[in-house]
């Protein structure tokens, strides 16, 4: 059994069903994003008090919250608000961080020393304890949320990309393009560059869109990202919890719905990752 | 003389970046859109009022001068004035801080706890069952919010079971034993991401150290197994260990924020949430220089006792 041990295992190995389970809960999660009005039984904002604090039943396949509105509409509609508020904080920094760490990395010398430096000094302040901050100067909603998330995510994205260019610019062939003449953002970095930068890189977006989403439902739980009544992961479960002892399991769904997604991203991270890197042949 | 030289080294690293985690929690303010009068005061408040929190906070000053002021106050101990209470900051946040800290500091306990062994076993034969089950339970560990997990973990063992106090927290001079027990909960629900995070690492580095070549020979001398797991290889493994204790720190220290809001435990998170709805700035800004003092301080401690631990590192 010691003999095993000598076996390089960089990434933790995975049966394909937990793969493709994953690539399921991701399909199932994109059709909820496009079609949630279609999906959804009632609206997701109708109250009816005569009916609150419902079980399930065939009208209501969740039941109902206090005030009586459906869970199971409040939830499609919300993960919909959900992903595309943590696609919104990737989004913000992919186009802050790439084109930064992309410079940083092939331009080098004191560029880049001091924006490590700055990028260092931004890390150590725990993420959501900044992006907390930056939401409660800019006024709390979920825009300056997710564009605070953006700014706390950026550092991971430019420290990635520098990296991946410095490895890059190295290489023979931008040696080669360069004593050719190629030189500049247009002839050097876009078409010789960035291409060999951008694969890890995708790898790591589903990763960070798992930190997004739970940044998403931490800050909409604390009240300072989605602002009700607009259903969210965080918003239905920081109004569940209100009921808790009336109805404990109504915490249950939403929250699955949060930890099944980002372990589905997680997991399809480190598969792409492991499907793109080259050593695997 | 090692022991000099390695804090020196590393406070020539610590205290910059220190001064410029200060600029970064004082242009927060810059933030504000518009007035940060008007914010205060309300959209009603007279000229007079408007002029006289101008001249309160400074604001008629250039920002230079504003954050020399704020600066040199910080480095007295002084972080202003609560807005709202009109409070000494430093007053409440110090009032709030222990609560945190002995918080954090019981979540990385069961990270550790947890996290180690897990590592260890999953370590043992990569690809394993117990492998698999450990990495798959590590990854399943970080996608669940601390915070669901904080209500579930209410939900079953405080209002089903009651096993364990509920949210609503204890105050230490009253009855330490009981807030020592109410702390159990937010600490299980803040540690197991953190578990999940070092179960990982301690994986992967482990994995190493075994497959080494000196492991191989401690084998061929006939050391028992247990031994060269947990006293040899798991040593060479400290190094990766403390790094991630470190991150840990800064992650258990954000993750307080939401915990004790599902606890309702008055510790600095619970504060930064409740000054952010009072719009009290200067707490927010205290609140979120502290978090990165107390990150760079753990960093600080850390690569200090790495470089004490391991002579390999000049």
């Amino acid at each position: 059994m010691w003999t095993t041990l000598s076996k390089p295992a960089r990434t933790a190995p995975r049966t394909s069903a937990v793969i493709w389970l994953s690539y399921g809960i991701l399909a199932v999660v994109a059709v909820v994003v496009v079609l949630a009005d279609v999906l959804a039984p009632h609206a997701p904002n109708h109250q009816d008090l005569t009916s609150v604090l419902l079980g399930p039943s065939t009208e209501h396949p969740l039941g109902t919250d206090d005030l009586g509105r459906d869970v199971l509409s409040r939830l499609l509609h919300g993960t919909r608000v959900s992903i595309l508020a943590a696609l919104l904080a990737v989004g913000i920094a992919l186009v802050v961080g790439f084109p930064l760490g992309v410079l940083a990395g092939y331009v080098g010398g004191w560029p880049d020393a001091i924006l490590m430096r700055l990028l260092d000094t931004v890390m150590a302040f725990p993420a959501l304890v900044l992006a907390i901050g930056i939401t409660a100067m800019l006024g709390p909603d979920i825009t300056t949320a997710m564009v605070a998330v953006g700014v706390v995510l950026t550092p991971v994205v430019v420290r990635l990309t520098r990296a991946q260019t410095m490895a890059v610019a190295g290489q023979t062939y931008i040696e080669a393009a360069s004593s050719f003449g190629a030189r500049g953002v247009r002839r050097m970095i876009l078409p010789h560059v960035v291409p060999n930068v951008v694969q890890p890189i995708v790898a790591q977006l589903a990763v960070l869109m798992g930190f997004a989403l739970i940044a998403e439902a931490s800050l909409s739980f604390l009240q300072l990202g989605v602002q009700p009544p607009t259903a969210s992961w965080g918003t239905i479960l920081a109004r569940s919890y209100t009921f808790l002892e009336r109805a404990p399991m109504s915490i249950f769904v939403p929250g699955a719905a949060i930890a099944l997604t980002v372990f589905a991203l997680n997991i399809v991270g480190e598969e792409v990752q492991r499907l793109l890197d080259p050593r695997r042949r | 003389m090692r022991i000099a030289s390695a804090v020196a080294s590393r406070l020539v690293w610590t205290v910059p970046t220190l001064l410029l985690a200060t600029l970064v929690a004082f242009l927060l303010q810059q933030l504000i859109p518009g007035d940060q009068a008007v914010a205060l005061a309300g959209e009603y408040a007279t000229d007079e009022k408007l002029a006289a929190i101008r001249a309160d906070l400074g604001l008629d000053q250039p920002v230079l001068t504003r954050y020399l002021d704020w600066i040199g106050g910080v480095v007295t101990g002084d972080l202003g004035t609560s807005y709202r209470t009109g409070q000494p900051v430093t007053e409440i946040v110090l009032d709030r801080l222990p609560v945190t800290l002995v918080l954090t500091l019981f979540a990385l306990l069961v990270a550790i706890v947890i996290g180690i062994p897990s590592g260890v076993a999953a370590a043992q034969r990569p690809g394993s069952w117990v492998d698999r089950l450990f990495t798959t339970a590590a990854t399943a560990g970080i996608a669940i919010p601390n915070f669901w997990l904080g209500m579930m973990l209410i939900a079953v063992f405080a209002l089903q079971l009651g096993w364990l106090p509920g949210p609503g927290g204890v105050d230490f001079a009253d009855d330490p034993g009981n807030a020592l027990r109410a702390l159990v909960l937010p600490a299980i629900a803040l540690g197991m991401v953190g578990s999940a995070e070092i179960c990982r690492q301690v994986r992967s580095a482990m994995i190493e150290s075994l497959g080494s070549d000196y492991v191989r020979t401690l084998r061929a001398t006939g050391l028992s197994r247990w031994s060269i797991v947990w006293r040899h290889a798991l040593k060479n493994s400290s190094l990766p260990l403390a790094t991630i204790l470190g991150i840990q720190v800064s992650h258990l220290v954000g993750g307080a924020v939401v915990v004790e809001a599902v606890f309702g435990l008055s510790g600095i998170g619970s504060l930064v949430v409740e000054a952010t709805n009072q719009r009290d700035y200067v707490v927010i800004q205290a609140v979120v220089l502290l978090a990165a003092v107390i990150v760079l301080v753990t960093n600080l401690v850390v690569d200090i006792s790495y470089r004490l631990l391991d002579p390999r590192i000049s």
